[in-house]
């Protein structure tokens, strides 16, 4: 150890006196001000992830905010906020008065309680008086307006436009469909009669009954009606009418098909799907549920399939439309098509720098940039019109830490065709020229869902849907957690819990969290609102607005 | 005669403060300060108000909290799982310090040592990945064994009682290993001319350790039992949100768990607070009580 | 010593039950490695149990090529050096007079100390202080609001009490005065206990995680296990940021995370064994009371 005598520690303790005092006095960091442009200066929000090469800088400073600064009409300094804990970061935040001007963040669990305290700047008027770019867009798409409006009536959340695509999907053996003679099923009580026949007449040929007929995955709900406790709902000449129909089908049939050993006993603790995707890798799983959008549907069907191809090399891989259920044909979750992404600080000092910083991300070009890079550095036009990569290697490092996170107010349609999935695979690798044709089958299937008139899995998307009020949120929360808890119960419990008991336990349950308040919340809000809701005949407006586009890209 | 030895006692004193004023000092800015903050539980907090602004709102939270059985059956939880952990796993690391101290080779004592300080780097995701991989019902290590010998497989993560065993047995494995060092240290502290005389007169390994070992970690122990009550309202977060599940919701539902979910629909900063005041207040009297006790055996804290 | 039969049967049963315990903490580790060097197919196929499969430094390099990790892995050893040197120095200055049983207001202050420990003000009002003091984005907002850890502080005052006072009537005779009786006669007797709040303060400071991110504005001051972390307990962490980037599907996301443990706990194994000695063997000195 150090040696210790009276000098020293006489030193330290003195030191560590003159310290706190030193530090109560205080110092203020970060007050020198540059010297004045006419440029605006802001402040704003960017995710951290830790996904940066050292040889990049940060996510603060790097070469795309350098190009930011640069080229945009406003002076920005960036305040990263950590992906996986925003919500903390941002309330302390927030709660201390240092919060960023502009504040990206995807969760309306967190923006809405910051409107709710007061946090929140209202936007139309510096909408009105400086935007040019984000306001035509607004006036061609009038719901990116109705979905930022709050209670007051006013605009408080710029949005973007997303590709409407399904978020989740499911695949089929159509190698174990033909060994065993079967045909997909087109109903929920086909889907159990194919899912017993995977699981007991040994479609892997292996001698042992060791595989699944399905996995309990992302969307098997939905082809019931859908899940969401507060989004349980339908329209009834103009009245909101609870749904428990859906729980109970879905409880029924999967409890049905642990009793009979068709799925994994283990579901329920498989909490983030890892198991049933090992099993599906493993070709052990007949029909696999999964979330498919954005970079899942390559890792679907370029990395995954691969995979599953490599250890069953027959494995053949179907699209399975979802099977209509005893209350009807339900569609795929569609991801968010109007997604709400920034906020303003109410004390936010430049609007005008906001407002023009905002228009400058909604401009394509730099949609463009903050995407795929600078062109002829990064890459270069293709044949088809759409950026070509010029180097992989250069790319990976320089341009693969920007993801949107810098763009999240950017509306996709807006950017055309390239910014389209569609529009990225390279065909000439057969595995992505695969994963192309899968996503045009996808897309005719999902088209003629839509002709068909098949139900939303809900009243309309849940992140449409508003926040009950204070008094009622702690009772939400608790029978959201509850409620859900009783069926799970009731599907691995076998004749010890029944189904008719499990959905008169839920209704109590529900009954008991002022269920009845909770229904008059929504059931006000939906009278008040119906008129400018996003429902979901708007999300099929846009899939078709977008229809056109697709098929050209696919074609 | 008095006042000279009170002026010696000064004397002595003043080297000991200076040493403490950085302390009192640390105490006053980090500590007391903050606490002004527990004022919000008894307001309705808002950021736009602020901590000083905020509308007062009396014992309106506590009341809310108290009025719903749920609050209840949170609170008896956590007491319940925290006791279980208290009771089990208490003892643990000192048994594992004295088998430890029992090993004469030396190489084997460090590599153990080294081993099992080695869990308490893992974050509860890992670990309940790892229970989930040895108990779960068709893929679970034990199940399969089961399975091949016996033919039905037993629910262990869906039953309550074997799936509180294996919470508490999974914190305990955790940090047992890091906690034993605290009996190790004070074990040091133990003369060997003691050992040496109760082996002269032929005590056996067990009466040595009864009445040699033992009573020469006391204080530490004690110490420890005291500091431990202090958090009997306690169950790590993630501890259990990692290791629950649906069919055990009952009982895994606690104190920390219930303001993570109040806070994700967020807001509610005064009903956390007031929650989190009552845990301290009823954490205080336990550290209070305990070391009423412990001043019965001469080992108090204060 | 003499043994018995009867302690050569126990020494034996322990020497085993040890060791089951001992090889239920190493497996864990040993699976983590493993996958850290395994091929993408053979992880995400589940086929990775105590042995690599396809053996790859894939997952190694894109942690070193693709983040922070290296100068994150120096904050990392910054902010802990820092901390446990300032941590070790304030318990020793709340300890030592603490111990005294000639310490003016010694049961009002351990009293008002214990306080603390179960009365905080939660994280903003700290922050509103940390703030109002000028700490924000340093490592004394991460150092000072928990510089003593009041469990550690009265382990260390229970270790000086435990030594006989005996020794310091001695050293007082011998014209020690309180300093010198403190550093050359309380504290080198105190080794075990001092190595053991150098590794509880060690590990304490290198495990931070949520005051990191809370007190910490500029990201390159982020420290290791700040990086790791974030990667363990967000599952789409890896998937979702590289969106855009087809490349992304080669990547091994459970390899990356488990890659990082092993970097991020290497560290704190390493140092175990310099600090172990002294709590293995102690200092067997016979001016400790018993």
């Amino acid at each position: 150890m150090f040696p210790f005598n009276k000098r020293t520690a006489i030193l330290t303790c003195a030191m560590l006196t003159l310290f706190t005092v030193a530090t109560a006095c205080g110092k203020e960091s970060q007050t020198s001000e540059g010297s004045p442009s006419k440029k605006g200066s802001i402040s704003a929000t960017v995710y951290d992830r830790g996904l940066i090469p050292a040889s990049e800088g940060t996510m603060e400073e790097n070469r795309w905010t350098e190009w930011i600064n640069e080229n945009s009409p406003t002076n920005v300094t960036f305040v990263a906020v950590p992906r996986t804990e925003s919500k903390q970061k941002l309330n302390t935040l927030f709660a201390s008065g240092s919060a960023p001007d502009l504040i990206f963040e995807f969760d309306p669990n967190i923006k809405n309680p910051l409107y709710d305290q007061k946090q929140l700047m209202p936007l139309d008027d510096m909408i009105n008086e400086y935007s040019t770019v984000y306001k035509k867009l607004i006036e061609e798409n009038p719901i990116l307006k109705q979905a930022a409006l709050k209670s007051d009536g006013k605009m408080y959340e710029f949005g973007k436009l997303n590709e409407a695509i399904p978020q989740n999907i499911a695949v089929i053996r159509q190698d174990w469909l033909d060994k065993l003679n079967l045909t997909a099923p087109t109903t929920t009580e086909e889907l159990y009669q194919v899912a017993k026949a995977f699981a007991e007449k040994d479609p892997d040929g292996n001698g042992k009954k060791d595989t699944y007929g399905l996995n309990i995955g992302a969307g098997l709900s939905d082809v019931f009606g859908g899940g969401g406790l507060n989004n349980s709902y339908i329209d009834v000449n103009g009245e909101l009418v609870r749904q428990w129909d859906n729980h109970k089908y879905h409880t029924a049939f999967v409890k049905q098909l642990f009793d009979e050993g068709i799925i994994d006993k283990d579901f329920i603790t498989d909490n983030n799907g890892a198991k049933a995707r090992q099993d599906f890798l493993n070709g052990k799983t007949g029909i696999y549920f999964t979330q498919a959008n954005t970079s899942l549907w390559n890792r679907l069907w370029v990395a995954d399939y691969g995979t599953l191809k490599a250890n069953v090399p027959d494995a053949e891989l179907a699209i399975l439309p979802y099977p209509s259920s005893p209350i009807g044909q339900f569609i795929n979750w569609i991801n968010n098509p109007v997604q709400m992404t920034a906020v303003v600080n109410r004390s936010a000092k430049d609007p005008k720098a906001i407002m023009e910083y905002i228009d400058f991300l909604s401009t394509p070009s730099t949609g463009r940039t903050l995407t795929s890079g600078l062109e002829g550095v990064h890459w270069n036009n293709a044949a088809n019109g759409c950026p070509n990569v010029i180097d992989p290697e250069k790319n990976k490092t320089e341009t693969g830490y920007l993801g949107q996170d810098y763009n999240m107010i950017f509306s996709v349609p807006e950017g055309g065709k390239c910014f389209f999935i569609a529009g990225t695979f390279n065909v000439e690798n057969p595995e992505e020229k695969l994963a192309k044709d899968m996503f045009k089958a996808n897309l005719d299937i999902f088209y003629s869902m839509i002709d068909q008139k098949a139900n939303w899995p809900g009243l309309t998307h849940s992140e449409h849907l508003p926040s009950v009020p204070q008094e009622l949120l702690v009772d939400l929360q608790n029978a959201g957690t509850e409620i859900p808890n009783i069926f799970k119960s009731a599907m691995v419990s076998g004749a010890s819990y029944t189904v008719e008991q499990a959905m008169a336990d839920a209704q109590a349950t529900w009954d008991k969290y002022n269920g009845k308040k909770i229904d008059e919340f929504y059931q006000k809000w939906y009278s008040d609102n119906k008129d400018h809701i996003l429902m979901p005949e708007d999300i099929f407006n846009i899939v078709n607005d977008q229809k056109k586009l697709q098929e050209e890209i696919l074609k | 005669m008095r006042k000279l030895f009170r002026g010696a006692l000064f004397q002595k004193n003043i080297p000991l403060y200076v040493m403490f004023a950085p302390v009192i000092a640390y105490y006053l800015i980090f500590r007391y300060l903050p606490i002004g903050g527990l004022v919000i539980a008894f307001q309705n907090y808002n950021f736009f108000d602020g901590i000083l602004h905020s509308p007062w709102v009396g014992l309106k939270n506590f009341q809310m909290l108290f009025s719903t059985d749920k609050t209840l059956l949170i609170i008896w939880n956590t007491l319940w799982l925290s006791f279980l952990n208290l009771i089990v796993g208490f003892p643990v690391p000192i048994i594992l310090a004295l088998l430890l101290n029992s090993v004469k080779k030396m190489w084997y004592k460090r590599l153990v040592q080294t081993l099992v300080y080695l869990p308490h780097f893992f974050s509860w995701v890992i670990v309940g990945g790892m229970v989930v991989t040895i108990f779960s019902l068709e893929s679970g290590f034990i199940n399969q064994w089961i399975t091949q010998h016996y033919g039905e497989p037993y629910p262990f993560l869906y039953r309550h009682f074997s799936w509180v065993s294996i919470f508490v047995g999974a914190g305990i494995w955790k940090e047992m290993g890091f906690s034993t060092i605290i009996y190790l240290a004070a074990l040091t502290s133990i003369s060997p001319s003691l050992y040496e005389a109760a082996s002269i007169d032929g005590a056996t390994k067990w009466r040595r350790t009864w009445h040699v070992t033992l009573p020469g970690i006391r204080g530490t122990i004690i110490l420890v039992l005291i500091l431990s009550m202090g958090r009997i309202l306690e169950v790590g977060f993630d501890q259990i949100y990692n290791l629950r599940n649906a069919m055990v919701s009952q009982i895994s539902e606690v104190i920390s768990t219930y303001i993570f979910s109040m806070g994700i629909q967020g807001g509610q900063f005064s009903l956390t607070a007031a929650l989190g005041f009552f845990e301290s207040v009823v954490a205080f009297i336990f550290i209070l009580g305990a070391n009423l006790i412990a001043k019965k055996f001469d080992n108090h804290l204060f | 010593m003499s043994e018995s039969n009867g302690d050569k049967i126990s020494r034996i049963i322990i020497s085993f039950i040890l060791l089951l315990i001992a090889i239920s903490c190493l497996a864990p580790v040993l699976n983590i490695l493993s996958i850290s060097l395994s091929g993408k197919q053979a992880v995400e196929s589940g086929r990775v149990l105590l042995w690599p499969v396809d053996i790859t430094l894939q997952s190694y390099e894109t942690l070193f090529k693709g983040t922070r990790i290296l100068s994150a892995l120096g904050n990392g050893l910054l902010l802990t050096i820092g901390g446990v040197l300032l941590s070790m120095a304030f318990t020793i200055c709340a300890a030592y007079p603490l111990s005294k049983k000639y310490f003016f207001g010694r049961r009002v202050f351990t009293l008002l100390i214990l306080f603390t420990m179960v009365f905080s003000g939660g994280l903003i009002p700290t922050y509103l202080v940390v703030k109002s003091l000028g700490l924000i984005d340093t490592y004394w907002a991460i150092w000072m609001p928990g510089v003593i850890s009041t469990f550690n502080m009265l382990i260390m005052r229970s270790y000086f009490e435990g030594i006989s006072s005996e020794v310091e009537d001695a050293a007082r005779i011998d014209g020690c005065n309180e300093w010198k009786l403190m550093s050359k006669i309380i504290l080198p007797l105190s080794m075990p206990v001092i190595a053991t709040l150098l590794l509880f303060y060690g590990v304490g400071y290198w495990n931070s995680f949520m005051s990191v991110l809370i007190y910490i504005n500029s990201t390159h001051k982020y420290t290791i296990t700040v990086l790791i972390q974030q990667m363990i307990q967000s599952q789409s962490l890896l998937t979702e940021a590289l969106a855009n980037d087809v490349t992304a599907t080669q990547l091994i996301p459970e390899g990356i995370k488990s890659a990082g443990i092993i970097v991020l706990i290497l560290p704190m194994v390493l140092i175990y064994p310099f600090l172990q000695r002294y709590f293995v063997q102690g200092v067997m000195l016979g001016s400790v009371k018993g």
